[in-house]
């Protein structure tokens, strides 16, 4: 109930709230409020009010405390964001990176493999056959020796170079997609082959290979060797050719003729860079006569250095030819062009076998 | 209040670490960089000693009579040399400062006045006098030395070898202007 002595308590309440009352006038409120229940409920209300408001308060922005707790918040979210991208860049470079890397890596094969078999196939038109070719260069054929070694073929052939031959290596085509393949001769399937040595000398090449399981209804098989390079010492008048290079790029007419073995070849001009020296030549006796001859050239720097390349790093075929190799490292500004191999280039020989032992 | 002051504590005690990580990190890279610093000064001093050695009397080869010791002494020098050559290789930081085409010059250089010491011995074997042709020749490479000496040291000169920094770039510059030298100066064909 609500009497004079509540309405000076509520008049008093403000100022007894912010303490600003006399002793007797607080011991007059909390009198009345022990003895009036409505004030003494208005009172926990407003005293509780007061309590959430200071409370409140307290995290008012400004409020250090608030503030860390925000800015702990933050930098936890910023850490978060910043991870889970570094993350995902990282990841995603990754993956993207080995992919293409991968994806290139097998496209520059197949890129690879195609112009070698599109070289392969070009070697085979226009090149005499194999055997012609052997002929020439004084290279003697032993027929392959086809025998079961367990579940499998084992087959066994040989080159011979001839004591009177101007060859002085032999050595089969190292590309790994040119492989000597093996066909059942009743089916046309090629057989798995497991195993395969060669052995280059002076004195020929022998070449071991081996199948995996076999059936004993292959009686007959076609076997397909890989394309051969005869390498022999230039002979006949030695060419020179002298020119100067100060390591700026240029291309010089050379216009020389070189006649092995009657074979005759034009050396036309010559690249020379920073990067790579080359040489542009062609064979003018034609290649349906005596096969197809590279030449290897080297660079003297007439200061003690022959700088040269591997004779079988390239097949070239088809002419214009071209002999490239790195810019050799030496300060000479006066250097003289040789040439250093004649290779001769025999495709591989197919032939027809009966595996040893057993009829056909 | 109290909650404050924690924080700034915690703080104060971050940056303090910090400092401390830094203070070793910086440690460490001196420790490193000075010895690399003093190991390319050695390294290239050394060579340009034997550098010099090889030039001696070669510029005026025509003055003092040239003799089989001189020419073996200069083929020791030159195994030297190459020697260096072969250790500096391996040195950290090769590859960038002095590479292998500028070091195959340099063999190169070399090669050709073994070369030379092997004409000029025939010669000697054969007439007990050195031709002209070979004397020039030599005389030339005396030259290449000597600008190659002449270059490294002066670049070389420049570099505070005990500086707490690895001045790889400075490195660079000494082993590509030294090089350049070869480049600048035609060397006579050996016969044909």
């Amino acid at each position: 109930m609500k009497d004079k002595e509540c309405i000076m308590v509520e008049d008093l309440w403000p100022l007894y709230i912010d303490g600003e009352v006399s002793e007797e006038t607080k011991e007059f409120v909390d009198n009345h409020i022990k003895t009036c229940s409505f004030c003494r409920t208005r009172k926990t209300e407003d005293l509780t009010g007061i309590d959430n408001l200071l409370r409140d308060n307290e995290k008012l922005p400004g409020d250090p405390e608030r503030l860390i707790h925000r800015l702990k918040r933050r930098v936890q979210m910023i850490t978060t964001i910043f991870l889970l991208g570094l993350v995902l860049i990282a990841g995603g470079t990754w993956y993207y990176g080995a992919w293409t890397t991968e994806k290139e890596y097998r496209q520059q094969i197949e890129r690879e493999q195609e112009i070698y078999t599109e070289q392969l196939r070009a070697l085979e038109e226009v090149s005499p056959p194999a055997q012609e070719l052997f002929k020439r260069a004084g290279i003697t054929f032993s027929k392959p020796e086809v025998t079961r070694a367990g579940e499998g073929l084992a087959v066994k052939y040989r080159f011979s170079i001839n004591n009177s031959s101007g060859v002085e290596w032999l050595e089969e085509d190292r590309h790994w997609y040119n492989e000597d393949v093996l066909i059942d001769a009743q089916t046309g399937t090629p057989l798995k082959m497991i195993g395969g040595r060669g052995t280059g000398s002076k004195e020929g090449l022998e070449k071991r290979l081996e199948t995996a399981a076999v059936s004993n209804d292959v009686r007959k098989v076609i076997l397909k060797t890989k394309s051969l390079y005869a390498i022999m010492k230039p002979s006949g008048d030695p060419f020179r050719y002298k020119f100067a290079y100060d390591g700026s790029a240029k291309t010089l007419k050379v216009n020389e003729k070189y006649i092995f073995q009657g074979v005759e070849f034009s050396i036309d001009s010559l690249s020379l860079n920073e990067k790579e020296f080359a040489v542009k030549y062609r064979q003018l006796t034609p290649a349906s006569e005596v096969g197809v001859y590279q030449l290897n050239f080297e660079f003297d720097d007439r200061l003690g250095n022959v700088f040269s390349s591997d004779p079988m790093e390239n097949l070239v075929i088809k002419d214009p030819k071209e002999f490239a190799m790195n810019t050799p490292i030496s300060p000479s500004k006066n250097w003289l062009l040789k040439i250093n191999k004649v290779v001769q280039v025999i495709p591989g020989i197919k032939s027809e076998l009966t595996i040893e032992g057993e009829s056909q | 209040m109290e909650k404050k002051k924690r924080i700034l504590n915690l703080l104060v005690i971050l940056l303090l670490v910090s400092l401390l990580a830094n203070g070793v990190i910086l440690y460490s890279y001196i420790k490193i960089a000075s010895p690399l610093n003093t190991t390319w000064a050695n390294a290239t001093q050394k060579f340009v000693q034997y550098v010099h050695w090889v030039s001696l009397d070669v510029g005026g080869l025509s003055r003092p009579p040239v003799t089989k010791e001189m020419l073996q002494d200069k083929e020791r020098n030159l195994v030297l040399i190459e020697e260096e050559l072969e250790s500096i290789e391996i040195l950290p930081y090769a590859r960038e400062i002095a590479p292998y085409s500028s070091l195959q010059k340099i063999r190169v250089v070399a090669n050709y006045q073994r070369e030379i010491i092997n004409l000029m011995k025939t010669e000697l074997d054969e007439s007990d006098e050195v031709s002209q042709e070979n004397i020039e020749r030599m005389q030339v490479v005396g030259r290449v030395w000597e600008g190659l000496v002449a270059d490294l040291t002066r670049e070389e000169n420049k570099i505070n070898p005990f500086a707490p920094v690895f001045k790889k770039k400075e490195w660079q510059k000494v082993w590509d202007k030294g090089v350049s030298t070869i480049d600048e100066i035609e060397l006579i064909p050996l016969p044909e």
